[in-house]
């Protein structure tokens, strides 16, 4: 049997290409890594993903896959044996899409408007941001209520999908400007998150928060500095 | 064959393009449902209590529980009922597509056409054209020329779902507001799928009419 052949180009800080980290390690499947320079993007990343010329992208037997949650999901179709990520029962498998759908709406539009926008907006951006994660923290409670994920015992979709933003919480409230709620306020949020961070395909290849504080501080310094 | 499935309701507003993906999906399938049109001026309990996180139609509400995200609602409504019109390809790296040109519609195409009309039609985008044509470029790709018009040659896929409703709302923003969409000599084979959909049966009933859409727009015009 032919190996197959994985590479994923990627961005260290970016949430995204954590997903799909996340999704191929917590499945053991081995791939190549290529670190992009998003300056200098290299003609592989130019030709794989033409239409946005971003990260992530997996190659695959030589075909690209591109956008985060299409790549984890494509994961999980081709090497369903391990660690499925999608629920078998096709309403748990809408709720995790939606909560992993909820996450790019709702939390990245925010953060995103964190590093970017000014004055009234950036309070808004906040706000926004703060309300997102009180909404995981609810939901937590009623779709695995004493589980510590998404997925009950083990990360699901969804959980991939979110988790990724536990690295960037530091980086975001430097940003914000804030201290985000503690767990008297969001219990089963920071439950998951101990769980998330406890997890050894997690440990792998996830930056130091610090680092990626580093890196949005550096993000808003250009909006700020262009203002 | 119809298939008679108790307690499937529809939460849903006529023009909007996602309630329509979601109407086009269930009809495709033979899916009997009741239809409870909404009054997004005046939400009603059951749609804030359906959808609490975002507030919004459509929701599915099969046997009880609720879906939301248009997107979303459709691959439920194909796992579970996959025997009848097959919308994702069985291909996993097909299926990719189709997930990818949904959410680059979305982003793109879906987002300039909101911004436009927010606008009253002030919004430029001299990427809209381009976008057309890479879906053009896709259709080609992904399409069959020889079996249909159709992402899904012959008959309607799960891209050709997403796609559906700008079958009416294009024309639309193009008669009462000026949008300049691609010609056909830019999207030919755009032209002749969105052709092929307000001619199908089921989009022809999950679909409104492109001059209702046109008095619905034109009302929203004159009322700001």
């Amino acid at each position: 049997m032919s190996k197959d052949s994985v590479k994923l180009l990627n961005f260290w800080p970016s949430m995204f290409g954590l997903r799909v980290r996340y999704a191929l390690d917590l499945k053991g499947v081995s791939y190549d890594y290529q670190e992009e320079s998003l300056s200098n993007k290299s003609k592989e990343l130019l030709e794989a993903n033409p239409i946005y010329t971003k990260i992530p992208v997996l190659i695959h037997n030589g075909k690209p896959i591109c956008e985060s949650l299409v790549i984890i999901d494509y994961i999980d179709s081709v090497w369903p044996g391990s660690h499925k990520l999608l629920p078998e029962d096709p309403y748990e498998k809408a709720v995790a899409r939606f909560w992993a759908d909820f996450g790019d709406r709702k939390l990245f539009d925010a953060g995103s408007r964190l590093r970017r926008a000014m004055g009234e907006e950036h309070k808004k951006a906040g706000e926004d941001f703060k309300w997102a994660l009180m909404k995981i923290d609810e939901a937590l409670g009623t779709i695995a209520p004493g589980k510590p994920f998404f997925g009950g015992d083990a990360m699901n979709f969804a959980d991939v999908a979110l988790a990724p933003f536990i690295c960037w919480f530091k980086g975001y409230q430097k940003v914000g400007g804030f201290v985000l709620p503690g767990p008297e306020e969001w219990p089963n949020l920071y439950k998951w998150v101990d769980a998330v961070n406890s997890v050894d395909a997690i440990k792998k290849s996830t930056p130091s928060p610090d680092k990626v504080a580093e890196f949005a501080e550096v993000l808003r310094k250009r909006v700020l500095g262009a203002a | 064959m119809a298939c008679h499935d108790q307690d499937v309701t529809l939460l849903s507003f006529w023009p909007s393009p996602f309630s329509m993906r979601v109407k086009l999906a269930l009809l495709l399938k033979g899916i009997e449902h009741e239809d409870l049109p909404q009054d997004l001026g005046n939400k009603s309990k059951l749609l804030l209590e359906s959808n609490p996180v975002h507030k919004k139609v459509p929701v599915l509400i099969h046997k009880g529980k609720p879906i939301a995200e248009s997107a979303i609602i459709v691959h439920y409504i194909d796992e579970v009922w996959p025997g009848t019109s097959p919308l994702l390809p069985q291909d996993a790296f097909l299926r990719a597509q189709h997930r990818f040109w949904t959410d680059f519609f979305e982003k793109k195409i879906s987002d300039y056409l909101d911004r436009f009309i927010r606008s009253n039609g002030a919004a430029v985008n001299e990427e809209f054209i381009q976008d057309c044509l890479l879906l053009e470029g896709a259709l080609a790709e992904l399409g069959d020329e020889e079996e249909g018009p159709f992402f899904g040659g012959a008959s309607m896929s799960f891209l050709d779902v997403m796609l559906a409703p700008s079958a009416v709302w294009i024309p639309a923003l193009e008669q009462v507001m000026g949008l300049k969409p691609a010609s056909q000599e830019q999207c030919p084979r755009l032209h002749k799928l969105f052709g092929a959909v307000t001619e199908h049966p089921s989009a022809k009933v999950a679909l409104p009419q492109i001059e209702k859409l046109k008095e619905f727009t034109q009302a929203r015009l004159v009322s700001k």
